[in-house]
This record gives structure tokens, C-alpha cells and sequence, in this order.
């Protein structure tokens, strides 16, 4: 007879662990840290499974043969992605669990790697503790009729965007995150309730007051800005467990993002850089209190005009660099 | 700008910057680096130590 439980998309409810000290990569946050309910709008979720690998064909057989058949559960990694209200706690986790800074000023500087805190460092080691992963439970999305959650450990922030449009989500901030783990998520009854549910208002486009590009105040229709690198596990302690010995990040950070703006005057005044001057110029988003996006090195990259509203805009795709070795890409100051 | 004083460096994992969301900030602390805070955590007030902004770069 057919199982009578089944999952409404709506009963789902994500929580998300946030150091109480650190945890050693590999092992679930438990009770004692804060859990957080933040202002997830979307999400998808991870299913633990693995690719099949097909080995060599024998010479005289015209079907695979089950013996060429092998579950590549040693190669797994996992994503996931989320969307956020861009709320200040819900900004500030996303960056602490993407480069490691998660109190306010978050500076992305040069030095960040993998984000585990230590400058430069670009690995994280199977074990050893550190403060710069969540483990995220999906209430309500376990298959069984007990074990009826999904736990997802190990989770960093491989990816994520910063937007506000004036013509959608009526202008509030929203950040687009995907985590990426290396261990397999877990269907299992968990216990963990919210510590905190973040009910704070999102930032909005309609708050920013103060937004220079080269010094040149810009009426900004929609901005963004994405972050993204890429990640790797470190082989297979054994191929019994299939646990990682690791991560690795296996490109550098890079920072881009697009400007769209009221085409005026300003946009005169700035065509030297439109135009290509290969020198980074400012670009400060800000509100006039509690939201301050300062990016000090931002190259335009083939800047157009869009005609198609009532009025024209100036598209400025940007990508933002550091001056130095140990400069900051991006500044933000969020309460 | 904050940088850190000898009792910050003493602080447990629960107290200090790792347990308020940055491990970039608590290792720049512990090899005395200065770091930028706009909302300094009541609890790490009397371990840290404010400093002089350096200038920023023209452009």
C-alpha cells in the first residue's frame, strides 16, 4: 500500500547555524550555537546521491555489464541555492560564510582566500575548527515520516549577489547565495529550533541617497554586485565513508557587477571612464545611515546605453579590483 | 580603526571576534593588525584599543 505522508513545498523552513566559537569542518553545529531564521524568499535543496561512472567495455558483450558500473561517491560535492531579504543579519552571515566577515565593516579585502581567516589561505582541513561554515537544516524536507528534515553540513558560500532594482521586489535588497559542501547532506529528525528569527526590514533602492560613481552623482535605476570563485574537495579519506580530507579554492575571488543609471549629465562627466581609461575609479553606494558600499577600484567593462523605457539609461558593467595585494575590493558598513 | 590589547588574545573562541561573525577580523587581531569595525560589539570594548585612521588614497 502507498505511503501516505507527503511534502508541501510550503512546510518547508530553513535554518542556518552561526558559531557560537568555531566548529571543526566535517561536524554539524549543534544546540549550542545560534541558529537563525533568516528571510529566505527561495530556495533548492541538495539530495545525496552520486554520478555512475562506466568502466571499459568488454570486447564481445552488447550490453554494459553490471561490474563496468561505479557510484563516484569519492568526487560529490553539493550545491545549493538560496535567496535572502537583504535584511543586516542575513548580509552580514552570507559574508561570513563566503570570506570570512561577518561583522560589520565586512571588508572583502585582497588577503580573504577561502575565508577561514587566516590571510592568503586558500584550504580548509577536514577536522580543524573554524568559524567560517554553516550547517543548514531544511525543516520539513526529509522523506521519511520521522526522519523528516534535511541537515546539510559544511556549507560555505561559493557564490553570491547583492541587487536592488527599482522595478522589482518592490526595490528591496535581495541577496542570491549558493552554498557549495563537500559532505552528504543527512534526512534525520532534528531537534534545532530558531535561537533567532531575523524580522528586520530589508535595505531598499529607495533609501539610497548617495550614489557616486567617479564623484559623479548618479540616479541609479538598478545595481548589483556578484562575488564568485570556485571550490574543490580534497579527495576521499577512504571509500567507505567518502569524507573529504578538505576544501580547496581553485580560483581566485572575482567581483563584478552592473550600474544602471539615469543617462544625464553625470554620465557626460564620467566619459573618459566609460570610454576606457584602464584605471579603477570609485563606485559608493550608500544610504544615509546603516548602509555604506564603498568599491575603490571598479574598471568599466563595455558600457552601453539602453533605450528601451520612456527614458534612457547607461549601462556600466564594472569589475572591481584591489589596488594592492593587501587592499579591500569592497567595504560594507550594514545596520 | 581597533587593534587588539594583550587581553584579546586571551579571549576563548566564544568571545572573541570568531563568536561576532569574523574569523578575518579575530586573525588580523591576534597578529596585531588594525581592523575596521563601524559596530563594536559591547562585550570586546575593553580589549580592543582604538586607533588613528590612516588616509585614504586619492585617486
Amino acid at each position: 500500500m502507498a505511503e501516505t505522508n507527503f511534502q508541501a513545498q510550503s512546510n518547508i523552513s530553513l535554518l542556518f547555524a552561526k558559531d557560537d566559537s568555531t566548529t571543526a569542518l566535517g561536524t554539524a553545529h549543534d544546540a549550542s550555537d545560534t541558529w537563525l531564521a533568516l528571510p529566505v524568499i527561495s530556495f533548492s535543496m541538495p539530495h545525496d546521491s552520486a554520478a555512475l561512472d562506466v568502466g571499459p567495455q568488454r570486447s564481445g558483450t552488447h550490453v554494459q555489464l553490471e561490474n563496468q558500473m561505479r557510484h563516484r561517491r569519492d568526487l560529490n560535492t553539493w550545491t545549493f541555492d538560496v535567496s535572502f531579504k537583504g535584511t543586516p543579519t542575513a548580509i552580514l552571515a552570507v559574508c561570513q560564510w563566503a570570506f570570512g566577515d561577518g561583522a560589520t565593516s565586512a571588508d572583502f579585502a585582497a588577503t580573504v582566500g577561502i575565508g577561514n581567516g587566516t590571510s592568503n589561505s586558500t584550504i580548509m582541513k577536514h577536522g580543524t575548527a573554524y568559524a567560517n561554515h554553516t550547517t543548514v537544516v531544511f525543516s520539513n524536507a526529509g522523506s521519511d515520516t520521522t526522519a523528516n528534515d534535511i541537515v546539510v553540513k559544511g556549507c560555505i558560500v561559493q557564490s553570491f549577489t547583492i541587487k536592488e532594482a527599482v522595478g522589482s521586489d518592490a526595490g528591496q535588497l535581495i541577496c542570491d547565495a549558493t552554498f557549495w559542501t563537500a559532505y552528504a547532506p543527512s534526512e534525520a529528525a532534528n531537534t534545532i529550533a530558531a535561537d533567532s528569527t531575523d524580522t528586520a526590514a530589508p535595505k531598499s533602492i529607495f533609501s539610497k541617497n548617495t550614489t557616486t560613481f567617479n564623484s559623479e552623482a548618479l540616479v541609479l535605476d538598478s545595481w548589483d554586485m556578484t562575488c564568485s570563485r570556485s571550490l574543490e574537495r580534497i579527495s576521499s579519506q577512504d571509500y567507505s565513508s567518502y569524507l573529504p580530507f578538505g576544501y580547496t579554492q581553485t580560483s581566485p575571488w572575482e567581483v563584478t557587477g552592473t550600474l544602471s543609471a539615469k543617462r544625464d549629465d553625470s554620465v557626460y562627466d564620467a566619459l573618459s571612464v566609460l570610454q576606457g581609461a584602464s584605471a579603477g575609479v570609485n563606485i559608493s553606494i550608500d544610504e544615509s545611515s546603516g548602509f555604506t558600499l564603498d568599491i575603490p577600484d571598479a574598471m568599466v567593462d563595455a558600457s552601453s546605453i539602453n533605450d528601451g523605457g520612456s527614458h534612457l539609461f547607461q549601462t556600466i558593467p564594472y569589475r572591481a579590483s584591489a589596488a594592492t595585494p593587501t587592499a579591500n575590493v569592497w567595504t560594507l558598513a550594514i545596520s | 580603526m581597533y587593534k587588539a590589547k594583550p587581553s584579546y588574545k586571551k579571549l576563548k573562541d566564544s568571545e572573541n571576534f570568531n563568536h561576532f561573525g569574523s574569523p578575518v577580523k579575530h586573525y588580523k587581531l591576534i597578529n596585531d593588525e588594525e581592523i575596521n569595525v563601524t559596530d563594536l560589539p559591547k562585550e570586546l570594548e575593553n580589549h580592543l584599543i582604538k586607533v588613528e585612521e590612516k588616509k585614504k588614497r586619492s585617486k
